[in-house]
């Protein structure tokens, strides 16, 4: 084993030669790097308009520096640093959302449930359509509260972990006995991943944005995971038995048996074929 | 294949906001050589 002291050496002599304009290209790449992922956090979020300003206080910032003598390169840096942290900050829950995003890809997607129109997958995803459909419907009858989460295996783990593992296969008797009042269960949210329920009794971020009032934590928590996630849920109202689908933070209430089926079809076959679409 | 795609990924994709970026990085680092 090589003695650590001759490897930090090692280390510390390979930066020896980086002087000059070594020194000037890994400042740039640097701060190419960091402008980069700011301005396409805010280019990505909608917020155009704070690509001028962002980019007008990176110079501010930089012509005070210039010409106050007193202010040295390292002062500059941090200027630099705080106003591109303060714009991130802006966006931490996008961020956090493409970040867990980002998994998405190395697990199996759920148009492997439905990848070919006619093949078995389409017959199981049509037979799981039903069911929620179904159960939805009956619970809905009944004014029983319901929260189902529509996953792209893009879950962070801490909330699927949260509730109780099935790995069930979808049917409208287990859908509905798991959200009946007092079954232990009930009070939580419900993870469909493809033809499976993943698990149930889950806890979900709430929202923190301003909705009615008549909007109780179900709902919330129904709103809060599609901000965090691209994940779409499915509530069903206690009070009312009022059906609303989520989708991006964005809430549709009143859905009937149609557009509930529209909605599940678009959510089994959103990677799959234009047929699949279609049928 | 997936490197080639990567690739096209890194020059594609946002383009006018990459120029940006490097057009600031180089008038950031200018600004940091003149202080």
């Amino acid at each position: 084993m090589r003695n650590p002291s001759v490897v930090w050496e090692g280390i510390k002599n390979v930066f020896v030669g980086f002087t000059g304009h070594w020194i000037i290209v890994f400042e740039a790449i640097f701060l190419f790097v960091v402008i980069y992922f700011v301005l396409r956090t805010l280019y990505n979020n909608n917020a155009k308009r704070l690509i001028p300003v962002y980019t007008a206080l990176v110079l501010l910032a930089g012509i005070i520096c210039l010409f106050m003598k007193h202010l040295s390169v390292e002062v500059f840096y941090i200027f630099l640093m705080l106003i591109s942290l303060f714009f991130l900050l802006l966006f931490s829950i996008d961020i956090k959302r493409s970040i867990w995003n980002s998994n998405k890809r190395t697990g199996k997607t759920v148009s492997d449930v439905a990848a070919k129109k006619n093949g078995p997958n389409t017959v199981k995803a049509d037979a799981c359509i039903a069911a929620i459909v179904r159960a939805v419907q009956n619970l809905s009858k009944n004014n029983i509260g319901a929260l189902i989460v529509f996953s792209n295996g893009n879950l962070p783990k801490d909330i699927v972990d949260s509730g109780i593992a099935l790995g069930a296969n979808i049917s409208s008797q287990l859908i509905e006995g798991i959200f009946i009042p007092k079954a232990p269960l009930h009070d939580g949210a419900m993870i469909i991943y493809g033809d499976k329920i993943q698990a149930a009794g889950c806890f979900l971020p709430l929202t923190q944005k301003d909705f009615p009032k008549d909007y109780g934590t179900r709902h919330r928590a129904g709103i809060g995971i599609t901000e965090v996630a691209d994940v779409s849920t499915v509530i069903v109202s206690e009070e009312t038995g009022i059906v609303s689908v989520v989708k991006r933070g964005e809430i549709t209430r009143y859905m009937d048996s149609e557009s509930l089926k529209r909605f599940l079809k678009e959510y089994y076959w959103k990677d799959g074929n234009a047929e699949g679409k279609k049928s | 294949m997936k490197f080639l795609e990567f690739m096209k990924k890194v020059f594609v994709e946002n383009v006018h906001i990459k120029l940006l970026a490097l057009a600031l990085a180089v008038v950031v680092v200018i600004i940091v050589n003149a202080i």
